[in-house]
């Protein structure tokens, strides 16, 4: 054994390492409560030529523990920043006091109220109140939403910032460690890694990351997202994320831009994990298709309402109007379009709630046509959130091209209808470019701008339009068994195929002025027996006999389909004239008449209240945008939409739990590793208190001996 | 394992926290008296809790449309009740009418009291509901439902309103019509059928009543022809010393045949005729188109042959017999009437029972989905403040140790 050292630089160096422990565990000590920090150990090699040489102080840790802990932050930030956004829709939906269910059922109730007792204003007043705080109530919500969209952009801009902060913090980490590290090849910059370390965790959980360790070993970290995409690079450079927009302006999303580099990448915001992912996914999945789905809702109960109201005849004893307004939706234009300032208008067609979805619509121009109105050729498709086109049950887009003889006419005021229950408007007439594409979103931010259209009480048509009266002398046990209304468009003469019989001015047709310009509106029925009947207008005039009749219902249906019935009745000239029907039970005799007017003075009338007042029990509305799947009503489509929150929070809710669970059980293996025990600190001290003595007093013996030799030779 | 002195801490914090979030918990179930807090505590059970009150709400509509209706209901019976107690009493005035020892002085006393009832009977007719509105009208409702026209020269009490009913919803599939119009109760009454000799050739004299009014009215209503009138001929021919043919002028079809005796009474079909002839002579009768007389005409027709001084015998009888028939038929469509109300009645009351029941168990469904089960509430209550206590009592143990104590 060579050791060549003296005792007491073997002395001197044992003190040395002494000291240098003691630092660490006091070190240690005092960090105890600092975030982030991560306990230092310092080991020594043996000099070779006798005493304690080298010494490196190093941080204790698991690098697999640390990526877990990284992995399982991002996991239960998604779920937290998904969780804690959708239980405060799950709260405001699942609320009695902001039911929209409650005070559908206090509308329909109150206009069962007035059908009891028509003629009563107070009754019918209370209708239009209870219509009016139906709306307010979805618009009140839809209101809520519209801030939380507005809300959720704020947040996606600051954890944004927050990103490109931290992404920016740890290049530079990176670039002191890599000098930090040249200069002192035996300390680690231990504080650095864990500033570092701290900016890595706080970034993973705003998005989903992987990290890898810089392979030339000078101490820097790369970082990349989990998709691939990198956000800090080797060469010191790095990426950030910048906000995107398309047609809608307030949907946001997300682009990567290096610094200096040219190029941008569109990012799958829904993927990226963590907070931002989990917002992303928050806004996608919840709060979006809520807005749309109730906007269908308050789209689909005011315009059935409408609907029902227009079949009916009103206290003023004219056709019903509307009650609510149809708020017109304004169709953004693409960036890429030639004239940005041009917009295509949209709302509800007449009677489309039950066609209405909670789809966004595309609509493409493929050409425009010069002409007195001009006319365009284009594309409606409708759209998923995420921009594909919806597919039907059978996989098919749903998609409409209008060209030709259906191409739309474009023209302000002139609003054409549409697949999926809408009607569009091209105000500007010859003002578009061929593709030119906009984004119309109808049922988005809908429900607040419905109005209650009329003040008036008198409006309320709960009446039915048409009488059908026996004759006097009728001798036939035929009684009528019920009336039905359908169309009640007005327009004279009537050339709009929409026209019905009805002439708007208290009656129907008279010859002359029904469509056609030969016999009138069907105005009586006539038995010749009681399986034959003929239909007459209003002066009497034969228009068509049926024979062989094995029903008495819907007689004029029935009778369109006689070849006598006129041509200029149906299809393609009128699509449903006259536009009313009847149905009779009992057995007719022959010369039994049965005479159909205009209801006038018909006021105590409320055959047309009840089919609106029953509208809450139809099944009215599309279940889903692919129009597959049974229809559901109102309240069922409404209940859905809790559901559906109360699900995703539901599932969230577990998912935090579990996010919790595990991020808990990685932090644990973690902190066993690299946390400071006091105990074990408080051992350490005791323990190397004793080697720092043993040491001095190892220095004392080589003085002493020192000493000694000297004496002797005094 | 090693356990550094932070995961102590944070291990112990942890317990108590999420103790006193479960408490916390029950703690507001039990005082809103909710289990299910937000649609996520139960996303299934909180859709059909929507579902169960809007059928909830539904049923307490439907109970107040039931008695709206069963009140409206009760108002029509008691006007149609009040009605056939005037026309029976109408009925004993006629009967005491036609007694033969009744002078012109008694008949004029006799039309005071008809012409009373008449009013009566006309008052209810145009009864109002509570709200002012005619209930016999229909949808006209806001004008009476019949009006009397002095000077006109057919009914003079006439309908004005429409065959309008209302319908009242009782239940998600049931509604029933909240009132009877005046045409089916009132109007659509058939005066006494009747016939009449048109012409006749050759015989002295010929004339003819109706004797069995049941047998002539059914022999009318299966050979009344109303889209032709002709069709409604018939020509008595006598064509043998002892027998007349009866046979329907426009298709030959020979009705009947009879023995005859020339001025001998013969019966057919409910009509006795008296002819004077021989072989060869005819008779035309043709059976009459039916009227419709509502009970105050027909009453009115009755108080004007009484007060008729000039009347003679056979056209005073004939006017008893009419007013009898006409009174008779508009009690049967009274009655027929109050009978339709009392069955409504009944089906209303059994749709309310059925609502009940349903609203029951409505109530116990949506009950069982969102409400606390209190028993349970409140031990898990205790359970759970049991835990936070340990935990706060551990958390002092645990942290409280360290080696420090022990190094002088």
């Amino acid at each position: 054994m060579i050791r060549t050292a003296d005792l007491l630089s073997i002395a001197r160096s044992g003190v040395e390492a002494s000291n240098q422990l003691l630092s660490t565990t006091g070190n240690n000590i005092a960090n105890v409560n600092t975030e982030g920090y991560v306990r230092e150990r310092t080991s020594f090699v043996a000099e070779l030529t006798g005493g304690v040489g080298q010494f490196t102080t190093e941080r204790v840790m698991n690098t697999f523990a640390q990526n877990q802990l990284r992995r399982d932050t991002t996991n239960l930030a998604e779920h937290e920043a998904f969780w804690s956004k959708t239980a405060v829709l799950d709260n405001v939906f699942g609320s009695e006091a902001n039911s929209v269910s409650s005070s559908m059922s206090r509308f329909f109730a109150s206009l069962q109220t007035a059908n009891d007792d028509p003629t009563n204003m107070s009754a019918r007043q209370l209708v239009l109140g209870d219509a009016d705080s139906m709306i307010k109530q979805m618009g009140t919500i839809s209101t809520f939403l519209t801030d939380k969209a507005r809300e959720i952009n704020f947040e996606f801009q600051a954890s944004l910032n927050k990103v490109n902060s931290l992404v920016e913090s740890i290049a530079s980490f990176n670039d002191s460690i890599r000098i930090a590290q040249a200069n002192n090849r035996n300390d680690e910059p231990g504080a650095l890694m864990n500033q570092r370390d701290s900016a890595i965790l706080e970034l993973s959980s705003l998005v989903s990351i992987e990290t890898r360790n810089s392979s030339n070993g000078d101490g820097s970290v790369m970082i990349n997202l989990t998709s691939g995409e990198s956000l800090v690079m080797q060469d010191g450079t790095f990426s950030v994320l910048n906000v995107n927009n398309s047609a809608d302006l307030n949907y946001k999303s997300l682009q990567l831009t290096s610094n200096g580099k040219p190029t941008s990448l569109n990012i799958a915001e829904t993927e990226l994990g963590g907070t931002i992912g989990g917002l992303f996914r928050y806004r996608d999945e919840v709060l979006e298709p809520s807005r749309r789905e109730l906007g269908q809702i308050a789209l689909a109960v005011t315009e059935a309402v409408n609907t029902q109201n227009r079949a009916g005849m009103d206290y003023d004893q004219q056709l019903g109007g509307e009650i609510f307004t149809r708020p017109i939706s304004v169709a953004l234009g693409y960036p890429e379009n030639t004239d940005s300032t041009s917009v295509v208008n949209g709302r509800i067609s007449k009677g489309g709630a039950s066609e209405i979805t909670s789809a966004d619509y595309q609509i493409e121009i493929h050409a425009v046509n010069a002409g007195v109105p001009p006319t365009i050729d284009a594309t409606v498709s409708l759209l998923n959130l995420d921009g594909s086109v919806v597919k039907d049950a059978d996989g098919n887009e749903i998609k409409q091209l209008y060209a030709g003889a259906n191409a739309l006419t474009a023209q302000s005021g002139t609003f054409n209808e549409v697949i999926g229950g809408l009607e569009l408007e091209f105000s500007k007439g010859t003002g578009y470019s061929v593709d030119d594409t906009f984004l119309l979103q109808p049922t988005k931010d809908v429900a607040d701008k419905i109005e209650v259209f009329t003040t008036r009480p008198e409006d309320l048509a709960l009446a039915s339009p048409i009488r059908i009266e026996a004759g006097d002398d009728n001798l036939g046990g035929a009684e009528l068994a019920s009336t039905s209304v359908t169309n009640t468009f007005v327009e004279n003469p009537p050339v709009d195929p929409r026209s019905s019989g009805f002439d708007g001015a208290g009656g129907i047709h008279a010859p002359g002025s029904a469509p056609g310009g030969g016999v009138g509106a069907p105005a009586s029925v006539r038995f010749t027996s009681s399986t034959d009947y003929e239909v007459l207008d209003s002066a009497g005039t034969l228009i068509t006999t049926v024979t062989g009749i094995l029903s008495l219902d819907n007689l004029l249906t029935q009778a369109a389909g006689t070849p006598g019935w006129p041509a200029a009745f149906n299809a393609p000239t009128m699509n449903d004239y006259p536009g009313y029907d009847f149905s009779l039970k009992g057995e007719p005799k022959a010369g039994d008449t049965f005479s159909i007017g205009y209801n006038g003075n018909g006021l105590n009338d409320n055959r047309n209240g009840l089919i609106m007042a029953n509208l809450q029990n139809e099944n009215g509305m599309q279940l889903n945008n692919a129009g597959s799947g049974d229809p559901v009503s109102f309240h069922e489509a409404y209940a859905n939409i809790v559901g559906d929150i109360g699900q995703k929070a539901a599932n969230a809710d577990v998912a935090v739990k579990a996010g919790e669970a595990l991020k808990l059980q990685s932090k644990d293996w973690f902190d066993s590793v690299s946390g400071v025990s006091l105990d074990e600190e408080a051992a350490n001290l005791v323990r190397f208190q004793q080697s720092y003595a043993a040491a001095a007093r190892l220095l004392n013996t080589a003085q002493e001996m020192f000493d000694t030799i000297l004496s002797m030779v005094r | 394992m090693r356990i550094s002195t932070g995961q102590l801490f944070d291990r112990s914090i942890r317990a108590v926290l999420d103790n006193q979030d479960n408490l916390s918990n029950v703690q507001q179930q039990l005082s809103t008296g909710k289990k299910l807090l937000r649609p996520s505590d139960d996303p299934v059970g909180s859709a059909q809790v929507i579902r169960l009150t809007e059928e909830i709400d539904l049923i307490a509509q439907y109970k107040k449309n039931n008695n709206l209706l069963t009140s409206s209901i009760a108002q029509e019976e008691t006007i149609l009740s009040g009605v056939t107690d005037n026309i029976q009493k109408a009925r004993q005035l006629m009967i005491q009418a036609g007694n033969g020892i009744i002078n012109v002085a008694d008949r004029k006393a006799i039309s005071i009291e008809i012409g009373q009832i008449r009013d009566q009977i006309f008052g209810a007719m145009n009864s109002q509901s509570a709200n002012g509105e005619y209930i016999f009208a229909g949808y006209q409702s806001a004008t009476p439902a019949f009006s009397y026209t002095a000077g006109a020269s057919g009914n003079k009490y006439s309908f004005e309103g429409d065959e309008g009913i209302n319908d009242i919803r009782i239940s998600n599939t049931f509604s029933l019509a909240m009132n009877n119009s005046g045409q089916t109760v009132f109007e659509d009454v058939y005066a006494r059928l009747d016939s009449q000799i048109t012409s006749s050739s050759g015989v002295t004299s010929a004339s003819t009543k109706i004797t069995a009014q049941n047998e002539f009215d059914q022999f009318h209503k299966q050979n009344y022809d109303p889209v032709t009138p002709a069709n409604n001929e018939y020509q008595i021919s006598i064509t043998g010393a002892n027998e007349v043919t009866i046979a329907n002028v426009s298709s030959g079809t020979v009705v009947g045949t009879q023995a005859f005796t020339s001025g001998t009474p013969f019966d057919f079909k409910g009509q006795r005729f008296t002819i004077e002839g021989s072989v060869g002579d005819t008779v035309n009768y043709s059976l009459e188109k039916p009227v419709k007389k509502n009970i105050a005409e027909t009453l009115n027709d009755f108080y004007i042959s009484l007060r008729d001084e000039s009347i003679s015998d056979s056209d005073y009888a004939q006017a008893i017999s009419d007013a009898l028939i006409g009174v008779d038929n508009s009690f049967t469509s009274i009655v027929d009437s109050i009978s339709g109300l009392g069955s409504k009645m009944n089906t209303a009351q059994s749709v309310l029972e059925s609502n009940l029941d349903l609203e029951i168990a409505h109530k116990s469904a949506r009950a069982e989905i969102e409400e606390v089960d209190y028993a349970e509430a409140v031990s898990e209550l205790s359970k759970q403040e049991a835990a936070l206590q340990a935990a706060q009592a551990t958390f002092a143990k645990v942290t409280g140790l360290s080696l420090f104590d022990y190094i002088s």
